[in-house]
């Protein structure tokens, strides 16, 4: 999957599963690689505290396994 | 030493000539008789080669106790000069045990603090080199092991991942969050985050500044007007005369159930990492206090020689 696709996968999850988080989508995705799954989250401004959606999706099911919110 | 020698006019006569003669002090009590037995039948004329040998040998008895006798006065001369250095280390460490008394009974939190300071900076010493620490390739000591934050900050984001500090085993964080002032302000920052009751939760926070001069610690709110349930922006840190901004404060008031994590996020890190800030952090969760960033600013006490223990030669 694309950069793209992943995090278009994880905002689609979002807006189903936690509508609530949605005002953090607008910050700039960061895409990681954690060897089994990949980690999409969000990049605060600088200088502020607090935390944004982090959503994982497993490279062999390609799907979100996992979807919390750090603060 | 004129106490010891006896009278002249005590002596011998055969004592007193020898001591004429010689200008020596004599020392009674001798054990050679100087003065010449006369005996009926004895040859007349051995008595002066007797007298003159009794006299040399007691010239130089005398003598050998004049030497001794300096000897010790000299003894007794360094014993005084050595009581006198003793007594004198004695009243230094009394004294700065009543100052050490004085500190700690006066500034218990802050003295806690400023000695956690120093076994902070003692480990990272230890554990590597200040450089290290200060750069943004993160390595911090801090007790039961060494922990890699490994952030590593890109033109426009983060590049790899960021493993939290160890938020358990900061002494000299604990102190502070236990001091009195900034303990009242936790917990009113955490009871207006509005932690659990229903309505709008909102992140709360404030700096913490210690006075130069006593070590009291004050704080300074972060405008709430800047704050979401999940994230807060702090007013520019303070740069106050005669104070210094050591650490910060803020509130995660979200819960587990509701799918929030409680350690503290990359930002809350990053945040205490960034060269402008560069300060430790505090944080509150629904399950502990959290502690993680930077070691304290170095704040040495305007009496900091007070409580230096002096070097003893």
């Amino acid at each position: 999957m694309t950069h793209e696709q992943l995090i278009d996968l994880a905002k689609v999850f979002i807006a189903e599963k936690h509508p609530e988080w949605q005002s953090e989508l607008s910050y700039q995705p960061i895409v990681e690689d954690k060897g089994a799954h990949w980690e999409i989250s969000f990049e605060l401004p600088e200088l502020t505290l607090g935390g944004v959606p982090v959503v994982e999706i497993d490279k062999a099911l390609k799907r979100v396994t996992q979807a919390y919110h750090t603060q | 030493m004129a106490s010891r020698t006896a009278p002249f006019s005590s002596l011998k006569p055969t004592a007193q000539r020898c001591r004429s003669s010689a200008r020596i002090v004599f020392k009674p009590p001798s054990t050679v008789n100087c003065s010449p037995t006369k005996r009926p039948g004895h040859n007349q004329s051995t008595a002066p080669v007797l007298v003159s040998i009794a006299c040399r040998y007691e010239a130089e008895r005398v003598s050998d106790a004049e030497r001794d006798l300096a000897d010790c006065d000299l003894n007794l001369e360094t014993v005084k000069q050595w009581r006198h250095r003793i007594e004198s280390q004695i009243a230094d460490f009394h004294q700065d045990m009543h100052r050490l008394a004085d500190l700690a009974s006066t500034q218990t939190g802050s003295a806690q603090a400023f000695l956690a300071s120093k076994i902070e900076i003692l480990n990272r010493y230890a554990g590597g080199s200040a450089s290290a620490v200060a750069s943004v390739g993160l390595q911090t000591q801090s007790g039961h092991g060494r922990i890699d934050t490994g952030i590593t900050i890109g033109a426009d984001r983060l590049s790899s991942s960021v493993k939290p500090d160890d938020t358990n085993n900061r002494p000299e964080l604990v102190a502070i969050a236990n001091d009195p002032n900034v303990k009242t302000a936790i917990d009113s920052a955490w009871n207006d985050s509005n932690p659990n009751l229903p309505g709008v939760k909102r992140e709360n926070g404030f700096w913490i500044l210690r006075d130069d001069r006593n070590g009291t610690y004050s704080v300074q709110p972060f405008p709430v007007n800047r704050a979401t349930n999940s994230s807060i922006t702090p007013s520019p840190k303070p740069n106050v005369p005669g104070q210094t901004t050591v650490a910060f404060f803020h509130t995660h008031p979200n819960t587990p159930d509701e799918g929030y994590k409680q350690k503290p996020s990359k930002s809350d890190i990053q945040f205490a990492h960034n060269p402008i800030i560069n300060i430790p952090g505090i944080l509150k969760a629904h399950d502990r206090l959290h502690y993680f960033g930077p070691p304290l600013p170095l704040v040495l006490p305007e009496n900091r020689d007070s409580i230096e223990r002096p070097e003893i030669s």
